[in-house]
C-alpha cells in the first residue's frame, strides 16, 4: 500500500553482511585465555567460540545467523553503536555522552530494530558490575523478519565520554537457553584498565 | 543511422502505452473462483498459499479474538460476495501498511491501526486492498513483468544492431531497454494502484463511509512525508502515485458524492473501542521503531485529534526524548506534562520527566517526578534502575 525505502535498505544491508562475510576475518577464541575485546576491556571466553572481526568483535558458537556476542566497544558521541549500510548514523540514532541507562536502552532497541528486527521490546533495566566498575544490564524481546523469537542480553558501561556496550542474542527457542549462562559468566568477568 | 532507433524507440512508447491501455481493462475475480492448476495463476496462489501457511504460525500475527472479528467485519461489509474467500491476519508492525495477495489473504498492519483516525478512514484502505484482489493485480502485473522482460530483451538487441545514434556503447542501449522496462512495470502498477484507489472509494461510499476520509488519510501522508527528512520517493520509478495526487483525486471524488446524502458515517466510536486495549503497546512498538521523526509527526497529529488522551501525549514526549536534537527536551516535557494533565497519563511520562530532569542537572525535580512513577507504577521492569538514579540524586 505504502511505498518506502525501506525494502531497499534492507537489500542494501543484506548485500553489505554478505560481502562483510566474505571478507571478514574470523579465528578461533580459545576458552582458556583472556581475550581482549576493545576499548582496553578483556574478558574470559569460557568456551569456544569462532571470532568475526571486521568493524567490530563478533564472537559465535552456530554462526552469526543463530547466536552472537557482539562487543561494541569505544563508541564515541555522535556516533551510532552499528553502522548500517544504506541508513545516515543520524537516522540510526547516535549517542550522547548526556545519555542516562535509560536512554542508551532505547538507542539499543531503535538500532536493533534498523538492522531488521521486530517488536524489540527491553526489560529489567538494572545496574550492575562492569568489571571493578559501575555499569547496567538489560534483556531484549524480539522476533526477526521471518517471526523467529528472540532474546537478548545486554551489558553497557558509559565511561566519560565513551560507551561500550556488549550486546548476546540468539533464538529463545533452545539456544538462548543453551547458551545465556555461559554469556553471563562472559560479562561477569570483564577487566577493564 | 538515427532513423532506426527512433522507429526502435517509437516501437517502445507504442508497447508502453498499449500496456497502459491494457492495465485499465479488469479481468474481475468471479466470487468463490480458484484458477485452472495448469495455469501461471494457480502458480502464483499456490506461492501465496505457502506464505499464507507461515503467516497463520507467525508470532508476528494478533491473535485477539475480538480485535479480528472487528477488522474482519468491516472487511466483510466491504467485500460483499467476496467476504468467504477473504482471511485476514493483523500483523504486529508499526508501519502505516496493508496488503491483499492474489489468493484471498489481506494482511492489516498494526501501524495502520494506530494510525488511521477513524473506522472510515480503514475502510478506504482496506476497500483499495480488496481491489487489488478482485481485480487480479497480482496476476496482471506478474503477466506485465514476463512480457516486458521479453520485450527489453528484444529492444536490447535492436538498439545493440542499430549501434550509434543512441549508443554506440551496447551497454548503453541494454540500460536504455531495462530503464524502459522498468518504467513500463512502475506506471503499470501505478495504474492499478489508482484503479484500487477508485474501487476502495466506490465500495467504502456505497456502505455510507464519510467521502472526505479518503482524501484525509493522503493530505495525512502527504504532511508526514514532508516532515519526515528521511522519506524519498521518484516519480518516475515509483510503484505508486504520489499522495499529492491521491488526496487530489480523492478530494475531487469527495466533492462529487458528499452532497449525494447527509448520513455519512466515521464510525469512530467502534473504532476506538475495538483497538483501545492496543494502542499503548503499538505505541511502544512505534517508538521502538527507531524513527523518531516520524513518530513525532505520527503523535502530535494524534494527540491534536485526540487532546483528552494522556497516552498520545506521552507518545509525543517519548519521541523528542528519543530524538535528542536542539529544543527537543522542552518539547519532551510540556508533551509530558500535558499527558499528565490527562486522566489516561501513563505512569513512566514521570519516568520521562525524571529523565529529562535529571539529565538538566535539576536534581530535586528529577527525584520528585522519578518517586511518583515508582509510587505509580511499583513493578516498573526498570524500577533498579530508577531506585538507583534516586541514590544518586
Amino acid at each position: 500500500m505504502r511505498n518506502t525505502m525501506i525494502d531497499l535498505n534492507r537489500i542494501a544491508v543484506l548485500g553489505a553482511l554478505l560481502f562483510t562475510a566474505a571478507c571478514a576475518n574470523i579465528s578461533l577464541v580459545p576458552a582458556d585465555r583472556p581475550a581482549a575485546v576493545g576499548n582496553g576491556i578483556t574478558v574470559a571466553p569460557q568456551r569456544q567460540w569462532n571470532q568475526i572481526k571486521d568493524d567490530q568483535i563478533v564472537w559465535t558458537t552456530e554462526g552469526s545467523n543463530v547466536d552472537k556476542l557482539i562487543f561494541l566497544t569505544g563508541i564515541k558521541p555522535g556516533q551510532p553503536l552499528l553502522e548500517v549500510p544504506g541508513i545516515k548514523d543520524e537516522r540510526i540514532g547516535v549517542f550522547d555522552s548526556k545519555m542516562l541507562p535509560n536512554d542508551i536502552q532505547d538507542l539499543v532497541v531503535g538500532t536493533l530494530t534498523k538492522t531488521g528486527y521486530k517488536t524489540v521490546q527491553p526489560g529489567n533495566l538494572t545496574p550492575c558490575s562492569f568489571g571493578s566498575g559501575r555499569g547496567f544490564c538489560f534483556d531484549l524481546d524480539f522476533s526477526t523478519r521471518d517471526g523467529l523469537q528472540m532474546k537478548g542480553l545486554t551489558m553497557a558501561r558509559k565511561q566519560g565520554d565513551t560507551l561500550d556496550v556488549f550486546l548476546f542474542e540468539a533464538p529463545s527457542e533452545y539456544y538462548f537457553g543453551a547458551l545465556s549462562p555461559t554469556v553471563s559468566k562472559v560479562f561477569a568477568s570483564v577487566q577493564t584498565k | 543511422m538515427i532513423a532506426r532507433p527512433l522507429l526502435a524507440l517509437s516501437c517502445a512508447v507504442w508497447l508502453l502505452a498499449a500496456s497502459a491501455a491494457r492495465a485499465a481493462e479488469h479481468n474481475v475475480l468471479p466470487p468463490g473462483y480458484s484458477p485452472d492448476m495448469s495455469s501461471d495463476e494457480a502458480g502464483l496462489w499456490m506461492l501465496m498459499d505457502k506464505e499464507e501457511a507461515q503467516t497463520k504460525t507467525s508470532p508476528n500475527v494478533v491473535k485477539d479474538e475480538k480485535l479480528n472479528a472487528y477488522v474482519s467485519g468491516v472487511i466483510c461489509k466491504l467485500a460483499g460476495e467476496y467476504c468467504p474467500s477473504i482471511r485476514v491476519y493483523i500483523i504486529d508492525t508499526p508501519d502505516w501498511n496493508a496488503s491483499a495477495a492474489p489468493n484471498g489473504m489481506v494482511l492489516v498492519h498494526t501501524g495502520l491501526l494506530l494510525q488511521v483516525n477513524n473506522e472510515a478512514q480503514l475502510a478506504f484502505v482496506l476497500g483499495h486492498e480488496i481491489t487489488h484482489y478482485v481485480h487480479r493485480h497480482s496476476v496482471e502485473k506478474m503477466r506485465k513483468t514476463v512480457n516486458t522482460a521479453g520485450f527489453m530483451k528484444v529492444f536490447d538487441l535492436a538498439m545493440a544492431g542499430v549501434g550509434a545514434g543512441v549508443g554506440a556503447d551496447p551497454r548503453g542501449a541494454m540500460s536504455l531497454g531495462n530503464m524502459i522496462g522498468i518504467y513500463s512495470i512502475t506506471a503499470f502498477s501505478r495504474d492499478e494502484e489508482r484503479d484500487a484507489d477508485d474501487g476502495g472509494f466506490k465500495r467504502a461510499t456505497a456502505l455510507g463511509y464519510s467521502p472526505n476520509e479518503a482524501s484525509a488519510i493522503w493530505e495525512t501522508m502527504v504532511a508526514e512525508n514532508k516532515a519526515d527528512p528521511g522519506f524519498s520517493r521518484s516519480a518516475f520509478f515509483s510503484s505508486h502515485p504520489g499522495e499529492e495526487e491521491r488526496a487530489a483525486t480523492n478530494a475531487k471524488l469527495a466533492a462529487e458524492i458528499a452532497p449525494t446524502r447527509a448520513d455519512w458515517i466515521t464510525n469512530e466510536d467502534a473504532f476506538h473501542a475495538a483497538t483501545a486495549p492496543f494502542i499503548r503497546r503499538w505505541i511502544d512498538e512505534e517508538l521502538a521503531s527507531g524513527q523518531p521523526d516520524r513518530s513525532i509527526t505520527i503523535f502530535r497529529r494524534l494527540a491534536a485529534n485526540m487532546p483528552s488522551q494522556g497516552i498520545y501525549q506521552y507518545g509525543l514526549g517519548e519521541a523528542y526524548r528519543k530524538r535528542n536534537k536542539a529544543n527537543d527536551a522542552a518539547a519532551a516535557e510540556n508533551a509530558y506534562r500535558g499527558a499528565l494533565a490527562c486522566p489516561d497519563a501513563p505512569p513512566e511520562a514521570w519516568r520521562g520527566l525524571g529523565l529529562l530532569a535529571m539529565k538538566a542537572d535539576r536534581s530535586a525535580e528529577a527525584k520528585e517526578a522519578f518517586t511518583q512513577y515508582r509510587a505509580k507504577l511499583p513493578d516498573a521492569t526498570d524500577k533498579a534502575m530508577i531506585d538507583f538514579y534516586l541514590t544518586e540524586l
